[in-house]
């Protein structure tokens, strides 16, 4: 057992009372689990009602644990789907171990998501009654790309929401790079070397390349949190965003090195006819909607924006909110307007 | 002899071409998130420094690697003294 793994370990807490704390802050929306393999589940969210109107498949960050789309009653995506009548579904990639070294795009998508996407139609109650509806599929960040590969080979006339998703970060009418955009091309980070030396690209790493982009938003969410300490409301709501913000995954080697040569080096999705993982994803035709953050550093404007112009076949609806990478989700504004915009209004 | 000039530059935040960054929103904040970030931003963009950092990171995985995994050597020395083991046992 590595060292990062074993921490990870020590730091989950499953039972006794930092356990039953995360629970009562978090407050999860209860789940089922229908399909396990090799850490990758299928949660399934049962629809409030027993004719749901329709059916979401989240593909969640492969960096992150999917409950930032679950953060508390009042900020929860899922539980505002569930309110307006939808089945949800869930990808959870779990935590990778020294086995999943090796798993490269590819092997990732035929071997486990593909297969866990079929087992989900099999136990979806919509799917049943409506059999030639189309799923609404939703990916936030990283996983927005996997939805994209995914949808591309299995459902090109799917209805999309891309959240915060790194389309095409070297778009040209970017003023220039980011930080991250600088620091991914640069030859010299050679991730596959390193995914082969540790199996999988520790949190740690990630993690830190994320708070060094702006190393002084960490001191002002401490100051934030701080302030706001008195109200229990905004507390909470802190704490909620610290936990989830420091609960990271580690990311399988060759599965990260793909997806930075994919998207950050090579810039698959703009090549005229992509092939490889991406064959199929330019002849996506269904609706499209894409949530951007106007002050995103991870995830910059015009590289989220980009699916307008790389999917001519679909009918791409962008949603610009100010904020940064989560506040954009998160913020009360997105949820007032923008998320009944995106899911309810088309019911 | 000429005169010398001594600039003195006594407000630096008033002055934010200087920086070639837009004032901070919030005027009343401590902390100068935005030349703060831009300063750090130039600094860290630099192909030499992402090289040094690059190399840095690899060197220290290496090391890593090295030091707390096994090499194979000590799976074929564990086997060989498993061995040796078992088989003077067995002779006892």
């Amino acid at each position: 057992m590595s060292a990062v793994t074993l921490f990870e370990k020590l730091t989950t807490p499953k039972f006794g009372a930092l356990a039953r704390w995360n629970r009562e802050l978090l407050q999860p929306t209860p789940f089922s689990v229908i399909h396990q393999h090799h850490g990758l589940q299928v949660r399934h969210y049962q629809a409030w009602s027993s004719t749901p109107k329709a059916r979401a498949l989240i593909f969640p960050s492969l960096i992150n644990r999917p409950y930032v789309l679950d953060l508390g009653r009042g900020r929860s995506l899922i539980r505002a789907l569930l309110g307006w009548g939808y089945e949800v579904q869930l990808f959870d990639w779990g935590r990778p171990g020294e086995f999943d070294a090796d798993l490269g795009l590819e092997h990732f998508l035929e071997d486990r998501l593909l297969p866990a996407w079929q087992i989900a139609d099999a136990e979806s109650r919509y799917l049943h009654l409506h059999p030639d509806a189309p799923p609404h599929l939703i990916g936030h960040c990283l996983g927005g790309v996997l939805a994209l590969l995914a949808a591309g080979r299995r459902a090109p006339h799917a209805r999309l929401t891309l959240i915060t998703t790194p389309v095409d970060p070297m778009a040209e009418n970017s003023d220039q790079d980011t930080l991250l955009q600088a620091w991914a091309k640069h030859p010299s980070f050679d991730f596959r070397q390193l995914g082969r030396q540790l199996a999988t690209i520790p949190w740690p790493i990630l993690q830190a390349s994320f708070q060094l982009l702006r190393p002084v938003a960490q001191l002002q969410r401490w100051r934030h949190g701080l302030q706001t300490w008195s109200d229990p409301a905004q507390r909470d709501a802190w704490l909620q965003m610290e936990v989830w913000a420091n609960d990271a995954v580690s990311v399988p080697g060759e599965l990260m090195a793909d997806l930075i040569e994919n998207v950050y080096r090579d810039r698959s999705l703009t090549k005229p006819h992509p092939t490889g993982s991406w064959r199929g994803v330019r002849q996506l035709r269904g609706e499209i909607h894409a949530l951007i953050a106007q002050d995103d550093h991870i995830v910059p404007e015009s590289c989220a924006s980009a699916v307008e112009r790389l999917l001519p076949l679909a009918n791409v609806h962008l949603h610009r909110v100010r904020g940064g990478h989560l506040g954009a989700l998160l913020s009360r504004r997105s949820r007032s307007e923008v998320w009944p915009r995106i899911w309810a209004t088309e019911l | 002899m000429p005169d010398i000039v001594i600039k003195i530059w006594t407000r630096p935040q008033a002055r934010p071409q200087h920086f070639h960054m837009r004032p901070s929103k919030k005027s009343s904040d401590p902390i100068p998130t935005e030349k703060l970030d831009l300063l750090w931003q130039t600094w860290a963009k630099q192909p030499d420094r992402i090289e040094l950092a690059a190399r840095v990171l690899h060197w220290s995985v290496n090391t890593w690697f090295a030091t707390l995994r096994p090499r194979p050597q000590f799976h074929q020395w564990l086997a060989r003294e498993m061995k040796r083991r078992l088989e003077s046992s067995s002779e006892s």
